[in-house]
């Protein structure tokens, strides 16, 4: 367990610092590529909601403080992108193999949303424009990222314990 | 009893289940009122307050990180920049031959005119404000931190208030204004780019025949070109012609920035029967979306409050 933990903070400190110094530089067709959003997708996907909201606090909380940002708007946000990718991986994406790129794209879109919402709540500099202009190629850029990087995650952390599996069954007829 | 949902007899679990549940939403909701807490404590205090200053010792400890992850991104950037470089370089060369030839006729007339000046200043006993370069030190720094989503036109820069950096000092990149520096710790600064919403600098248009001057701020959110606000009809500035600073101030709006720094070319000049002002695109020199080094002007006179 201890071990799982270790490798899971130490992904996401690295997507958050690859996504701080090299990520945010990347400009593709007018979109930005999030890897630590991608990320935290994936570790939510594969450890479920409560990792990934913790998960995504710290890491929304390195981001501000690499960035001398708003400390705590990113770890808001985070936190509901990491407990919503973990809630769906629990639940109805569990197993499915278009999981992450579903999560992605929907997560990628309620992120941006969500952020030009707070920044207008706060009164900071925002506009509907920037975020209309970058939604798409962003999404997209996110979608064809999430694949290598669920892999990646896949193969570092452990899946879910048998015995953490739903008791529920569905009979089909 | 086909298609339905059924329960698996599971009296054990479900007092497990349900705490399961409970535990969820009792940490999701504790980290969402945590971080809503940070928000609200952090935008409530002054800079110097206990938030800003923890954020401030937590970038010094994330400082060797990411300037490792810099230095390991630098290679993979420079040898993007060499191709994309090799396919402007032939129409540049052009261009840069052209230039070469007219700025060094213009070189000769300014040094003329530039000891012309200085007699005269020593004639009169003129005050000159500060003089860039002449009254500044350059700190050059590497950019460490870029902006991580759209909104943000900030960048964080290796350098701070031990090396002498303080707020709003003047930032320059390879050429040209970038932006002035809006927030400083020991050992880094944050620098608000010409692009921020909130940016606005006195400008002169170089060349211009009635010494046009205006505010050059964010043409539009998210976009990297500028504009010259605040010049009326009745100015001449042409296509082409180069934006400084003013290095004095324009209503309230007090200049910070020395004059004389090279701010970008005029890419456009509109106006229209309804406007008031001219519509002036300004096209950047510096190249404000993948900034990697910065310089900070320091200035060498001790800075005083300016007068109301």
């Amino acid at each position: 367990m201890i071990v799982d933990v270790a490798k899971a903070v130490a992904v996401v400190f690295l997507a958050a610092l690859l996504q701080v110094t090299i990520f945010a530089t990347i400009e593709i067709a007018g979109g930005t590529p999030d890897l630590l959003l991608v990320t935290l997708i994936a570790v939510g996907l594969l450890r479920g909601s409560i990792f990934g909201a913790i998960g995504g606090f710290f890491a929304g909380l390195m981001v501000d403080t690499a960035t001398l940002g708003m400390l705590g708007l990113t770890s808001l946000l985070l936190t509901l992108v990491g407990y919503s990718a973990g809630r769906y991986g629990e639940t109805t994406g569990r197993d499915r193999t278009h999981a992450p790129i579903v999560a992605a794209v929907v997560l990628s879109i309620l992120y941006a949303f969500g952020e030009l919402a707070l920044r207008y709540l706060l009164g900071e500099s925002s506009s509907a424009r920037v975020l209309f202009d970058t939604l798409l190629p962003g999404t997209i850029l996110n979608m064809l990222l999430v694949v290598p990087v669920f892999a990646v995650c896949r193969r570092l952390l452990r899946p879910f314990e048998r015995t953490d599996r739903a008791r529920e069954v569905h009979l089909l007829g | 009893m086909l298609a339905s949902s059924v329960q698996r007899p599971a009296s054990a679990s479900y007092t497990s289940r349900t705490s399961s549940a409970r535990k969820r939403r009792i940490v999701a909701g504790a980290l969402v009122l945590c971080s809503l807490a940070l928000v609200s404590v952090y935008f409530r205090e002054a800079e110097g307050g206990s938030l800003h200053d923890a954020q401030g010792i937590g970038a010094t400890v994330l400082r060797p990180f990411q300037v490792g992850a810099e230095r390991v991104a630098r290679p993979f950037r420079d040898v993007y920049g060499y191709f994309a470089g090799l396919v402007r370089a032939k129409s540049e060369l052009e261009e840069l031959r052209r230039d070469y030839s007219r700025l060094s006729q213009q070189a000769i007339q300014n040094e003329t005119a530039r000891q012309r000046l200085g007699v005269l200043e020593r004639l009169q006993n003129f005050r000159a404000p500060p003089s860039y370069p002449r009254d500044f030190r350059a700190v050059t720094a590497a950019v460490v931190s870029v902006p991580t989503n759209p909104y943000d036109q900030e960048v964080v820069i290796e350098a701070g208030s031990s090396d002498g950096i303080r707020r709003d000092d003047p930032v320059l990149g390879a050429r040209g204004l970038v932006g002035r520096v809006t927030r400083v710790t020991p050992h880094q600064a944050l620098v608000m780019l010409l692009t921020d919403e909130s940016s606005s600098v006195s400008a002169t248009v170089l060349r211009s025949p009635t010494g046009a001057f205006g505010l050059v701020e964010p043409s539009q959110a998210g976009s990297v070109t500028l504009a010259l606000e605040r010049v009326t009809k009745a100015e001449v500035v042409r296509e082409g012609a180069i934006v400084v600073t003013a290095g004095r101030r324009q209503g309230e709006e007090s200049s910070i920035y020395p004059g004389g720094i090279e701010i970008g070319v005029v890419a456009s000049v509109a106006q229209n029967s309804s406007d008031l002002y001219k519509r002036i695109e300004v096209r950047p020199f510096a190249d404000l979306s993948s900034l990697s080094a910065a310089v900070v002007l320091v200035s060498k006179r001790p800075r005083g409050p300016s007068p109301k």
